[in-house]
């Protein structure tokens, strides 16, 4: 398994960590980066709102391509970067999941709007 | 503040410059590059490579050697006491140059040369460059969903415009006077000048950023010499250093304040000075954005303004706040670690008075240097001083 499908260790769920002091984070650490105590896993339940927005515009060989890339405050209060449609406007009610890339088989969050 | 301790006895000072042309392809390698830039640097100070004890060198991307100091040491035929790289990102140049300002004040070093420059541009294909700037995101979190230093920045972007109610033309200015100082200076790599249209018209790259609100990929090298004496109109204190490291990943930085106003009071306070004293200003500005998120977290703007400012002339010359004057990394270009040292290069060669046709019409006597490495990740900033000036030249003397 490479290093890049190995963080969801294989399953299609979104991770984040908190501790006992009520403090909640997203990228992986041994302690909780605030307050030093020992960090848990936890399945946030993916409700969001985007906080910044981004879409990558390629232009290569193989023709144009774009690609939106988000950050995402998660309803939990952690921030999570993820893929969405490009154009995705900052401020909207989001739902974000695990998807598998179809070439690559990796694994990445992406988010969807919800529904007004 | 901690630094205030031990400095100025003795006193760390800039004795020797280098500069080289960025461009997109120097014709040579990242050891030539930063062997060029050295060499001018020590004539400037009126020195050889062996009277120098200590080397730090930054890192370069087409070389990726695990000691950089000793290689470039060996190259110059100096043999230090001490040689070591650093890799601070784009800060790397000013972290080396605030390390040696140490190492002069606490005693442990006379001479210091500090180096930085690669073939970033030719040495390398784009795409492979590209993918060696994304790593300073998280690989697991940010690379593998296709993001990059461009989009990084792009966030940072989309969160200013959106918070202040602004759009890509109220950052378009800050590239347009950019490329309006580069014109003048053959050393640049770009000397058209642009439009706010034209910024505008540029491809997009990362929304809201523009091919133009870009830095250019480039090769090019520049170097230092910090001495500890201090006598002579060519010399350059240093007087304040501040450093600031709050987050790696974008995914982790508090927006609203990253690290740069922290840097920044903690250099201005060592040099007993406030934004006001300051006459010249070299800040990094690897993106549009990056230039007006640190001018305004400095003090320099005030918050959603440093576009309008740069619209305003405020940055020009002539202006208020004299800034980049040598066309800073959107212009000048931008070649890694020398690129954040190319604007500490024209600090001060203009507060020496050197710098010809772009000279401040009024002599500067005190710059304030800041740069960023990551994603406004590091944060150092430098004050410089070129005192009264009243101090007949003994540059004779000091060879
Ligand atoms: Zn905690």
């Amino acid at each position: 398994m490479s290093e890049l499908d190995d963080w969801t260790h294989g399953q299609r769920r979104l991770l984040g960590q908190r501790c006992d002091e009520g403090h909640a984070w997203y990228l992986p650490r041994p302690r909780c980066p605030r307050c030093g105590s020992a960090a848990s896993p936890f399945e946030p339940i993916g409700t969001g709102t985007i906080f910044a927005q981004t879409t990558i515009h390629r232009r290569g060989d193989g023709g144009a391509s774009s690609i939106g890339i988000t950050l995402v405050d998660l309803d939990e209060g952690i921030r999570v970067m993820a893929q969405c449609a490009p154009g995705t406007s900052i401020g909207s009610r989001v739902v974000v999941s695990i998807v598998q890339d179809a070439d690559t088989a990796q694994l990445f969050p992406y988010c969807e709007v919800i529904p007004a | 503040m901690r630094d205030s301790l031990i400095r100025n006895n003795p006193s760390a000072v800039v004795t020797g410059v280098g500069l080289t042309p960025f461009s997109r392809n120097a014709g040579r390698s990242a050891l030539e590059l930063q062997g060029e830039a050295a060499l001018q640097a020590l004539d400037d100070a009126g020195i050889r490579a062996r009277d120098v004890d200590t080397v730090i060198a930054g890192y370069a991307t087409t070389v990726n050697h695990i000691m950089p100091g000793n290689l470039l040491a060996e190259y110059l035929g100096a043999t230090p006491e001490r040689a070591f790289g650093m890799n601070v990102g784009g800060a790397t140049g000013l972290a080396m140059v605030a390390e040696a300002a140490r190492l002069v004040w606490s005693g442990s070093a006379d001479t210091v040369l500090v180096v930085g420059g690669e073939n970033r541009a030719s040495g390398q294909s784009r795409d492979a460059a590209i993918a060696t700037l994304a790593q300073v995101g998280h690989a697991t979190h940010e690379v593998a969903l296709g993001a990059n230093i461009p989009a990084y920045y792009a966030l940072l972007a989309s969160e200013y415009l959106h918070r202040y109610s602004l759009k890509r033309e109220d950052l378009a200015p800050l590239a347009v006077q950019m490329r309006e100082h580069a014109r003048t200076h053959p050393g640049a790599q770009f000397h058209k000048s642009i439009t706010v249209d034209d910024v505008l018209n540029a491809p997009l790259i990362a929304e809201p950023l523009g091919l133009l609100d870009c830095c250019p990929i480039s090769d090019g090298s520049a170097a230092f010499v910090l001495s500890r004496r201090s006598e002579g109109t060519r010399s350059v204190e240093i007087t304040g250093i501040g450093e600031t490291n709050l987050h790696q990943h974008v995914s982790e930085a508090d927006f609203s304040s990253v690290g740069a106003r922290q840097s920044a009071e903690q250099a201005l306070n060592q040099a007993g000075a406030v934004v006001t004293d300051i006459d010249i200003f070299g800040i990094y500005d690897s993106f549009t954005i990056t230039l007006a998120i640190l001018l305004e977290e400095i003090g320099i703007a005030q918050p959603g303004t440093a576009g309008g400012m740069a619209r305003d002339g405020a940055f020009a010359a002539t202006g208020k706040y004299p800034l980049n004057l040598h066309g800073g990394l959107l212009s000048y270009g931008h070649p890694g670690v020398a690129g954040g040292m190319a604007h500490m290069a024209e600090l001060v060669i203009q507060i020496r008075g050197e710098a010809g046709s772009r000279q401040l019409v009024e002599r500067p006597r005190r710059g304030f240097l800041h740069a960023d490495g990551g994603v406004l990740s590091a944060h150092v900033s430098i004050v410089l001083d070129g005192g009264a000036y009243a101090t007949p030249s003994t540059a004779e003397g000091l060879k």
